[in-house]
């Protein structure tokens, strides 16, 4: 394994192995930038490239260009609340206040610091976790991932929406529209109403741009100031909202960056579950253990770190089923299987007995691009941060126009044109009334992963299903977390809480009101 | 329409798309529709206890609320000689983020209406001129207009319109290889 380790380190270290992971670095920042092309279209798009290109210089352009895309995403989320991927729109919820904030520099250093640790830890659990991931994925059945995939959705629900009803109602609504087009168990077209085009589905790149893109510039020329309002015209030089100062933010809260990190990775070692549940339990997790949970959402830097590290670090774990299995962690590595097999390794246990330095390659390349790609993006952060001061006349339309052309390349049909269109509307609407885009988004994303698993678990086990331990368990938590709040705020609690009050305001010879103005009262005195 | 009517519309709305999914979907042979419905009865239950909620529970009204048009509405006149830029520094002369609301996005005053009206113009003339005269020249033409429209000086206009065509140009030639004009009407 040491020899491997070493083997890997030589194969990267080789001049034209660098060259091409910079240049795949930069045009990873660079396609980053571009809302709606992420790591998925970047890979894509770059593999006819590497075609006859020696394997170590291929791998390292490719895969240095696929871990720079995420910090470009980053940036986009913080500065317009874009972000590259659906994923990554839990960035935005603290990045994009912040940057509203005046506090564009700090969000991008916390973010570029957090993504550069945070896949640096991914990197060494890949080291770490090979042997052991192995064994845990076989306990992982369908009802499990099913049980987890509803988990994420309620995650979204607790944090995003302005209620926990309206953020069950989003994520639901994502997931029934994650269900249209081609069954994948029956073959059978679900509300396609004969729409060809419907049969792949309405398409993961066009209703992200429609619901971050389209409707948050829909809103920010409505409203007609710079995403930073007056406050960022000069606040980068400000203490306090540094690039620097977001670096300090990282360092201080190293703690936090491990144990989103840990989150990070071990969701990405699980197939299918990836970066959504990471960003968004590893945000969850900062929420909770926050002193101050109610600042989340308006701009907590904390809000940033966690996410960027846990996606980061993700990287690496879902490196660990796809080299270990060939089944690959996220959408990502399935493309990763297919540019292995183009350079000629075929992932699984073979590749692990015979290739290892290779494996070891790849994880170096994650863990050098990681740093690199921050160290640039924070090189850069400052003139980007001036972005978010440009008037919005002259950011919205240029920007709707990329979003609505980045979601016709993604499947290159006319027709995610209009779901972009529609979905920036419904965008629009949601986030006025309250309701969660990102949990939308979220219940889209996952859609797949709990219709598949649900049909299995009751194909398999019946419903009694939810009856397996680590189901049950999971199943109630989603329970509990969903009617906690109702039951602790319902008519009868209140009734209760209300009929004690007369007692005490009788003493104080008022009503309710004038109790609290009593009680006031008493402190001043 | 009050928040609360326009709450009230909106959950209807979603509760009869949730309806008639799920009894589409539970027609469907094989189970194939199975787990759609579970999760519009899902949706369908959540909206019933919003609607009951909001019949039981009616929010506080507090004075000057209804209509939402007491916000900055004087802040917003814009005069014949304003240029966008300084109708922008007027506007963005608070630091505090505005909250994205009803009354912020929804009950809009007349200078926000015009804005909101404007933007949706040009993403719909943007998406129905694409298959017309391709992206290239939509993307031109149509960023042009906007910024025309804006008040914006003609320097201004040409590079914005100039930059559009050209980051077009790129995403769909370059990355995808299409032709730059492959419009129904040109190419």
């Amino acid at each position: 394994m040491g020899q491997g380790l070493l083997d890997g380190l030589t194969l990267l270290l080789q001049p034209i192995s660098l060259l091409y992971l910079t240049i795949g670095m930069t045009l990873g920042l660079v396609i980053g930038f571009l809302p709606g092309l992420g790591g998925l279209a970047t890979l894509a798009l770059l593999t006819p490239l590497i075609i006859g290109m020696d394997p170590a210089a291929g791998l390292a352009f490719i895969l240095g260009a696929y871990g720079a895309v995420s910090f470009g995403g980053s940036i986009t989320a913080i500065l317009f609340n874009t972000p590259g991927t659906g994923e990554q729109a839990v960035t935005t919820f603290d990045g994009y206040p912040m940057a509203r904030r005046g506090q564009a520099g700090r969000a991008l250093g916390v973010s570029a610091a957090a993504s550069a640790f945070g896949g640096l830890f991914g990197v060494v659990i890949l080291f770490l976790a090979i042997p052991v991931a192995l064994q845990l994925i076989t306990y992982l059945r369908p009802p499990e991932v099913f049980a987890l995939g509803v988990i994420g959705i309620m995650v979204m629900g607790v944090s995003n929406a302005r209620t926990r009803t309206k953020g069950i109602v989003s994520g639901a609504l994502g997931l029934m529209l994650s269900f249209v087009g081609l069954d994948p168990v029956t073959g059978i077209s679900r509300m396609t109403f004969g729409q060809l085009e419907l049969n792949d589905g309405l398409g993961i790149t066009a209703m992200t741009m429609g619901l971050f893109a389209v409707s948050e510039m829909l809103m920010l020329y409505t409203r007609g100031m710079p995403i930073a309002g007056a406050a960022a015209v000069t606040a980068s030089k400000e203490k306090g909202a540094r690039v620097i100062d977001g670096v300090v933010d990282v360092v201080k809260n190293w703690k936090m960056v491990i144990q989103c990190g840990s989150l990070g990775a071990i969701a990405g070692t699980v197939p299918g579950l990836g970066g959504t549940v990471a960003m968004f339990g590893a945000y969850g997790y900062a929420r909770q253990r926050s002193k101050d949970p109610d600042s989340f959402g308006k701009g907590n830097s904390m809000g940033v770190l966690a996410p960027e590290a846990a996606n980061n670090a993700k990287e690496g774990g879902s490196f660990v089923p796809t080299l270990s299995f060939g089944i690959p962690g996220t959408s990502g590595m399935a493309l990763v299987i297919g540019i292995l097999l183009i350079l000629g390794y075929v992932p699984g246990p073979d590749m692990i007995a015979n290739d290892l330095d290779i494996v070891f390659l790849i994880a170096w390349i994650i863990a050098l691009s990681n740093i690199l790609a921050s160290g640039l993006g924070l090189a850069i952060a400052p003139a980007l941060a001036k972005l978010a001061t440009v008037r919005p006349q002259l950011l919205a339309p240029g920007l709707i126009g990329i979003a609505l052309i980045g979601s016709y390349i993604d499947t290159r049909l006319l027709f995610s044109v209009g779901v972009a269109l529609v979905f920036g509307f419904v965008g629009y609407v949601f986030k006025a009334m309250g309701y969660s885009n990102a949990g939308l988004i979220l219940g889209f994303v996952l859609g797949p992963v709990v219709d598949q698993n649900l049909a299995l678990s009751l194909q398999i086990y019946g419903p009694e299903f939810v009856f397996r331990p680590i189901t049950g368990l999971l199943l109630l938590l989603v329970l509990f977390s969903a009617l906690w709040a109702p039951v602790k705020n319902s008519p009868l609690r209140r009734r209760i809480r209300s009929g004690a009050r007369p007692q005490r305001s009788d003493r104080q010879g008022a009503g309710p009101d004038s109790d609290r103005a009593g009680t006031a009262g008493r402190r001043e005195s | 329409m009050n928040e609360r009517r326009f709450e009230l519309l909106l959950t209807w709305v979603l509760l009869g798309f949730a309806l008639v999914y799920g009894v589409r979907m539970y027609t469907y042979p094989s189970d194939a529709g199975r787990v759609p419905s579970i999760v519009a009865a899902v949706m369908v239950g959540a909206l019933v206890v919003q609607l009951v909620t909001m019949h039981r529970f009616p929010p506080r009204q507090t004075a000057g609320e209804p209509g939402g048009k007491s916000r900055d509405g004087e802040n917003e006149r814009r005069t014949p000689t304003d240029t966008a830029p300084v109708v922008g520094r007027r506007e963005s002369g608070s630091a505090e983020p505005e909250p994205d609301s009803y009354e912020t996005l929804i009950a809009l005053t007349p200078l926000r209406q015009r804005r909101f009206w404007t933007i949706t113009g040009f993403a719909v003339i943007f998406a129905v001129g694409i298959p017309l005269v391709g992206f290239v020249v939509t993307a031109g033409l149509t960023v042009a207009g906007i910024l025309l429209f804006a008040r914006e000086r003609p320097r201004t206009v040409v590079a914005g319109a100039a930059f559009a065509t050209a980051a077009a140009y790129g995403l769909v030639v370059g990355l995808i290889g299409l032709s730059p004009l492959h419009g129904l009407l040109i190419g």
